[in-house]
């Protein structure tokens, strides 16, 4: 069954692109009272946790992690984040954008001039009596979402973003961000047709059950997400698709290098092997 | 500490024949080594033909769930999901002990232990049909349900999200915050969802934002499960 497509790549694409490295991650206390310091708590009475995957710095009633692997960030109000606010929320988006720029300007968690504004999301909450079923909704946040860009091309992939959360009053009640340190060039590729992508794609979906649809294409950067180490950065060919077949309907990914070599893999082992069990039916 | 089990179904041979999936295992064991890692404790992890619907019914329709899915605290299943127009959600598996696929309308949670359920599941909370009448019926003292409106993806590079919620549940993290930060997917387009029962509707919005390992709310029998919370990032 062929593939359909609903996204198309774009067609000018250009002839080369650099490969960066990112610089090995490396959390420690000062870097945790740094980033704590930089969004606007202060270098106070604290706890610091640790564990292997994280750190993490609780001070008052907001708390900042940050992970070993990626050093991406959380940072939340541990009271106001997640609950249902005083107020109603009546924020208008404009505004909305404009605070979270300027969280992000002065707390420097990543850099603006690489940040592209993506959208706006909400957080929903609703409730309904098991009598009646009337649905009462509403909005209690807004999470404004900024993605990278690495020489005009966007970053694709479970990294490359960093949202602000912002309640009623346009205070940051949360910043969440996967952002790795773009480090020195590490060559250059010359990227290949989209053409080839696809057959690549055609190929990766050759055996799947199913109507095979792509919902997104694009070409650029590719960013790991919180759990993964990534030592480069490289171009790809990104595909979103829906698998269709009687009841159920699957979504997956398929990721391909856009450049003529490779700088490393695109995807790791499974992190978490299921151990081969055995059990005696009844 | 809470008690916890996993059933994930990556292959569907025949009779239950379905498309593969890839990262199912990722995501429930990857939850179960979240929850370990904060020394909570694994009773079971089952996988491809080792899952099995009859841990999922009710033992008052025939089925086994006091054994497995309700004898733990913190459960979390993986797989093809699917909510039908009569409100009725299935969750597939990849062997017939004794069928193809769990339903809610046969599913009596929390009757024995089960206090929290996550599905990872295409249209597992889907806001496109009744969630009250595909649910209702389950809450016997199950308190909250994490899963998903509209597709999920099967991915190596969003499979992590087990893991990172496990952690923070774990961790004793409020449930409901843990499930959205770590299952949304900007890029993927997955949207989490979680409902919580309660007496009232402050008590329903209070488990919601609330619920936590440890966090004494205290089940409620189905019969005074008055209303319903929940809450999504889009």
């Amino acid at each position: 069954m062929p593939v359909t497509f609903e996204a198309k790549l774009p067609r000018n694409i250009p002839a080369s692109a650099a490969v960066y490295q990112l610089p090995p991650v490396r959390i420690g206390a000062g870097t945790l009272r740094a980033t704590a310091k930089s969004l606007g708590l202060a270098d106070d009475a604290a706890d610091v946790v640790t564990s292997t995957d994280l750190m993490a710095y609780n001070q008052g009633r907001h708390r900042v992690e940050i992970h070993r692997a990626s050093g991406a960030v959380a940072f939340y109000h541990r009271d106001k984040y997640g609950r249902e606010p005083e107020k109603p929320f009546d924020l208008p988006d404009r505004r909305a954008a404009a605070l979270s720029r300027a969280f992000l300007q002065k707390s420097k968690i990543v850099p603006l001039a690489a940040a592209r504004l993506d959208g706006m999301t909400h957080l929903h909450s609703a409730v309904a009596d098991v009598e009646t079923r009337r649905v009462r909704e509403h909005i209690t946040d807004a999470g404004v979402v900024y993605r990278r860009t690495i020489d005009e091309l966007l970053v694709e992939g479970p990294g490359r973003f960093a949202m602000v959360t912002l309640d009623p009053e346009g205070e940051v009640i949360a910043l969440r961000s996967v952002w790795r340190p773009l480090g020195k060039r590490a060559g250059k590729v010359k990227l290949k047709r989209p053409e080839e992508a696809i057959g690549e794609l055609e190929k990766h979906v050759a055996n799947l059950q199913g109507d095979v649809t792509v919902t997104k294409a694009t070409l650029g950067y590719f960013e790991l997400g919180p759990l993964d180490r990534q030592r480069v950065i490289q171009p790809v060919y990104a595909f979103v698709y829906v698998v269709r077949h009687d009841e159920v309907t699957m979504k997956s990914a398929f990721v391909a290098h856009a450049g003529d070599k490779s700088f490393g893999p695109l995807i790791g082992k499974k992190r978490f092997p299921a151990p081969v069990a055995r059990r005696k039916k009844p | 500490m809470a008690s916890v089990g996993v059933e994930w179904i990556n292959n569907f041979p025949n009779p239950c024949d379905q498309p593969e999936l890839s990262y199912c295992d990722e995501t429930s064991v990857g939850f179960l080594n979240g929850m370990t890692s904060r020394g909570h404790t694994s009773k079971f992890n089952w996988g491809d033909g080792n899952a099995w619907e009859q841990d999922f019914r009710d033992p008052a329709l025939g089925g086994d769930d006091s054994n497995w899915i309700d004898n733990v605290d913190f459960a979390h299943f993986s797989s093809h999901g699917s909510t039908s127009a009569a409100n009725v959600f299935s969750g597939f598996f990849g062997g017939q002990q004794d069928s193809c696929t769990w339903r809610s309308n046969q599913a009596r949670f929390g009757n024995n232990q089960l206090e929290y359920l996550c599905i990872d599941a295409c249209n597992s909370l889907e806001l496109t049909r009744d969630i009250i009448a595909t649910w209702q019926s389950a809450f016997h003292g199950l308190r909250m349900i994490l899963a998903f409106t509209d597709l999920v993806s099967d991915s190596w590079w969003t499979g992590g999200r087990g893991y990172n919620f496990g952690r923070r549940a774990g961790n004793s993290e409020r449930l409901t915050n843990a499930w959205l930060d770590e299952c949304y997917s900007f890029w993927l387009d997955d949207n989490p969802i979680t409902m919580a029962a309660g007496r009232t509707q402050a008590d329903a919005i209070n488990r919601r934002d609330n619920e936590r390992l440890g966090s004494g709310f205290g089940d409620i029998p189905n019969s005074e499960v008055s209303w319903f919370a929940w809450r999504w990032r889009s």
